[in-house]
């Protein structure tokens, strides 16, 4: 393996790894035997794996993501999941996926307001019966490039499955990360003048007033300066791709209310105008990656002194906030 | 699928490379799908932006059961009309609409709505999905009222 270096993530590289993927994946369609990365043969129950992580950086401890979906809208939900690595390769190398980096168990999170299964092994669900993630974390990649992950286990009634994707690890972050100082960002907050309200909540699009008030008083750049713990989730009610937007930020809402005597609780609207395709600069300050990347949702932890505590990419839930904000005092 | 895929994961279309990749796996997901079953009922998840009518009808013709509704607008309506509103080919403002009336519908269904302003909602939903699909070409399944 080669060492890790500073330099960018190159796209040239993403042709020959690319390709690779594809018939890693076709390959796992074909039957997981055909695949040294899947050796179980089992047919999968049709399930294939998804990594939702927008941020994995090489040497320094994130959380891994995956959703195993079935291509008739069927989520794997609850219990956990084997999980194996392998390196693939990078910035014009590649490497054999035979070379397993570790292996160990993903534990389901529910999205928030989705059932977590209460003991239940892995199962197929339909969306109302359970939706959310497998994680693992912390885990650490020794070396940026692209990875691969092999999710295998047993439904209920003993079938096995497996699934494979691919994910990137990169060398730096794209997103402001742990430890950072947060910037000082004027976000739109209710009543700023020539605001528009659905650039301070897209659910305020339809003329309804803004939803939450408790998340829209307070910019970021004001709880920084009054040395305020700050809760900052980014994201599009409305306008939402990842499905995750809405659950996340009505749970950032009921923390609020419980614990708004500790922290400020802040929402940053992705949009200014979507039907234009303008983005707010808060969000735009904090999300938008080098290469032009802008993903959400995002939650993040600021503390007292301005700097970043933790942040969470895609599905949060309140078991990884709430032990956070019960270790805070109360706002000065 | 691979369009959803793309979408869900990121604001900004992928390099040509990816986009191989992920060509690749909807073949691999159409290939690995089980085949289509002909005792479908409107609670078993549907294939294809069609579903995002079809479950939004299904929710329609559930009233005034709305457990029933729920169930068939997040199982078989819900991800199809992400879908719908994530389609490159479909204009902002008809995404918008899509995306806004579908909102309306979620909050709806997450609190002791009214069951005249689930109606509304739910047929304001079907109105903006069916034009999403007319306007790229899909053909819109029938909604037996």
């Amino acid at each position: 393996m080669r060492a890790m270096t500073d330099r960018p993530w190159r796209r040239r590289a993403a042709w020959p790894v690319a390709f690779g993927l594809l018939l890693v994946t076709l390959s796992g369609c074909a039957g997981p035997a055909n695949s040294p990365m899947i050796p179980s043969p089992s047919a999968g129950q049709g399930i294939v794996a998804e990594v939702v992580s927008y941020q994995l950086i090489a040497d320094q401890p994130g959380r891994l993501l995956i959703a195993l979906l079935t291509a008739d809208n069927r989520w794997l939900s609850f219990g956990g999941v084997g999980v194996s690595f392998s390196y693939l390769g990078g910035d014009g190398e590649t490497a054999s996926p035979r070379v397993v980096a570790g292996d160990t168990t993903a534990h389901f999170l529910a999205i928030p307001g989705s059932p977590g299964g209460d003991g239940r092994p892995p199962t197929l669900t339909l969306p109302a019966d359970g939706r959310g993630v497998y994680a693992v974390q912390p885990i650490t990649f020794p070396k940026a490039g692209y990875w691969q992950v092999v999710a295998r286990g047993a439904l209920g009634d003993g079938s096995p499955f497996d699934a494979a994707a691919a994910f990137t690890v990169r060398d730096l972050p794209a997103v402001i990360t742990v430890g950072a100082l947060a910037p000082h960002t004027h976000n739109p907050v209710s009543g700023d003048p020539g605001v528009p309200l659905q650039a301070i909540d897209s659910r305020a699009a339809s003329g309804q007033p803004i939803p939450d008030p408790e998340l829209h008083r307070t910019s970021i750049a004001d709880a920084i300066e009054a040395g305020h713990p700050a809760l900052v989730v980014f994201s599009t009610p409305v306008y939402c791709v990842s499905r995750f937007c809405g659950p996340v930020t009505d749970l950032v809402a009921e923390l609020a209310r419980q614990y708004g005597d500790r922290a400020d609780f802040i929402h940053v609207e992705i949009y200014r105008d979507f039907e234009a395709g303008k983005v707010n600069q808060a969000a735009l300050d904090w999300l938008r990656t080098a290469d032009g990347d802008l993903r959400e949702p995002w939650t993040f932890l600021i503390g007292a002194d301005g700097r970043i505590v933790a942040s969470w990419d895609t599905v949060v839930t309140r078991s990884e906030i709430e032990p956070l904000l019960q270790a805070l005092p109360a706002k000065k | 699928m691979s369009r959803q895929l793309r979408a869900r994961l990121s604001l900004r279309p992928l390099g040509r490379p990816w986009r191989l990749a992920l060509v690749g796996f909807s073949l691999m997901l159409a290939a690995c799908s089980p085949a289509g079953d002909a005792t479908a009922t409107p609670s078993q998840p549907q294939l294809g932006l069609s579903a995002s009518a079809s479950g939004v009808c299904a929710a329609i013709l559930a009233l005034p059961d709305r457990v029933a509704a729920e169930r068939a607008f997040v199982n078989v309506a819900h991800q199809a009309l992400h879908g719908l509103a994530a389609d490159p080919r479909l204009d902002r403002t008809r995404s918008a609409r899509v995306l806004e009336a579908m909102q309306k519908v979620e909050a709806d269904f997450s609190r002791p709505a009214d069951a005249t302003e689930l109606t509304a909602d739910l047929t304001e939903l079907r109105s903006s999905t069916d034009a999403a699909l007319q306007a790229i070409g899909v053909e819109v399944p029938a909604c037996a009222q």
